[in-house]
């Protein structure tokens, strides 16, 4: 396990779930924002059709709390946190009982820096069922916006299209003279005149 | 049409104002931020990757998906997008940059919101088309949503269909947002697709 290398954002992480397709897969989730269970299980319910499994979270304490969590949902996403507390005779137990632990869907384990740092150094074989799936996780805006050049773009095109400069817009829409196409309700909004759609 | 019809304009203007109307009032509740409707549009476009309906990457909705403010007035008026303009439809259907239905359609959108306040918001004007750079089985279909005032909509065609040309404008329900798009998306095609599926 190498924690930090491939970044992710949750609504990609929540699409690599539920694409899954291989019995017993693992991932893990580097974060030290352990309340992102919650956040990943709702993306996740988003996603999946009414034919998949809920996802389920389960909060541990201990290897035994892990092993009870395993065996209660055999089936379908787990998402696993606390496992962040995990001593060094829990991750040791894992990985020597690591049988207990298989699933035939995908489960994700919520960890820090220091429990992945563990998870490869103390459970080795446990670690290589999770192999590359280990991803840090990044905020990203949630809902981008356009950049400068494609704003510009747009613009060209909507030029190109009605024949008109920008003045020659925001002067038809301010005498009340602008056709209503909705093309123009975009091209004032990205000028800066969206007053101008409702006056 | 009723007498009441038979006034200054035309008995088809008025007909046709009484249908915008109707059609204007039956929207149903919309989210209530810019953001919670990005939301909602990113996610059935990602259920339409899972469902082979578009080609696209899951990657790259974000990149075509965008929300805009205008500059001059934040956070009251916003742009949603989606994929480029394409008023030549003569792109390459290349998922990378544009959404592109499994049977080659391209799909690209636009919508003007207004946030009223912090708790609705408003859609003033969208723009939904999939169109065929094959111009097979049809050049395009699009669904639009004039901005309100003077103009067509008194004609009763604030909201409209273009089927295939940009001249002519059939009547229109006024479409929620999602609406619109699940009809660009897994609709517009030849019943005998409809039928296989």
């Amino acid at each position: 396990v190498s924690a930090g290398e491939a970044v992710i954002t949750l609504d990609e992480l929540a699409f690599r779930v539920v694409e899954s397709a291989d019995p017993n897969a693992w991932m893990v989730l580097v974060t030290d924002q352990q309340s992102v269970a919650s956040s990943l299980h709702a993306e996740i319910e988003r996603l999946r059709s009414p034919e998949e499994a809920p996802p389920v979270v389960e909060t541990i304490s201990s290897a035994g709390t892990l092993f009870q969590a395993v065996h209660a949902h055999p089936r379908g996403t787990l998402i696993v946190v606390g496992a962040v507390a995990f001593s060094v005779d829990d991750w040791r137990s894992l990985d020597a009982n690591r049988t207990r632990l298989m699933r035939a869907d995908m489960t994700v384990l919520i960890l820090d820096d220091i429990s992945a740092g563990r998870l490869e150094n103390l459970a080795p074989n446990l670690a290589s069922w999770v192999g590359g799936q280990v991803w840090r996780l990044v905020d990203d805006a949630a809902a981008p916006a356009l950049s400068p050049s494609e704003i510009d773009q747009r613009l060209a095109a909507l030029r190109a299209w009605a024949g008109r400069g920008d003045a020659e817009v925001i002067q038809l829409a301010e005498t009340g003279q602008l056709p209503r196409d909705p093309e123009y309700a975009e091209w004032l909004t990205l000028l800066g005149r969206g007053d101008l759609l409702v006056s | 049409l009723s007498p009441e019809d038979a006034g200054s304009e035309s008995p088809l203007t008025a007909a046709l104002r009484r249908l915008q109307h109707r059609l204007l009032v039956a929207t149903s509740a919309l989210p209530v931020t810019p953001q919670g409707l990005y939301e909602q549009v990113r996610v059935l476009l990602v259920r339409a990757i899972r469902e082979e309906v578009l080609q696209n990457g899951m990657y790259e909705v974000k990149k075509l998906l965008r929300l805009t403010p205008d500059p001059e007035h934040g956070r009251s008026y916003w742009v949603l997008t989606g994929g480029p303009i394409d008023f030549r439809r003569t792109a390459e259907p290349d998922p990378a940059t544009r959404f592109v239905r499994t049977d080659g359609g391209i799909i690209h959108f636009h919508m003007a919101l207004r946030e009223c306040d912090a708790r609705s918001i408003e859609v003033l004007a969208y723009g939904f088309e999939v169109y065929f750079p094959s111009r097979d089985p049809i050049a395009f279909v699009r669904f639009d949503l004039n901005f309100g005032g003077h103009g067509n909509d008194e004609a009763g065609l604030r909201s409209h269909l273009h089927p295939g040309n940009d001249d002519l404008q059939l009547p229109s329900p006024v479409l929620e947002p999602l609406e619109a798009l699940l009809l660009v998306l897994y609709g517009c095609r030849p019943q005998r697709e409809v039928a296989r599926s």
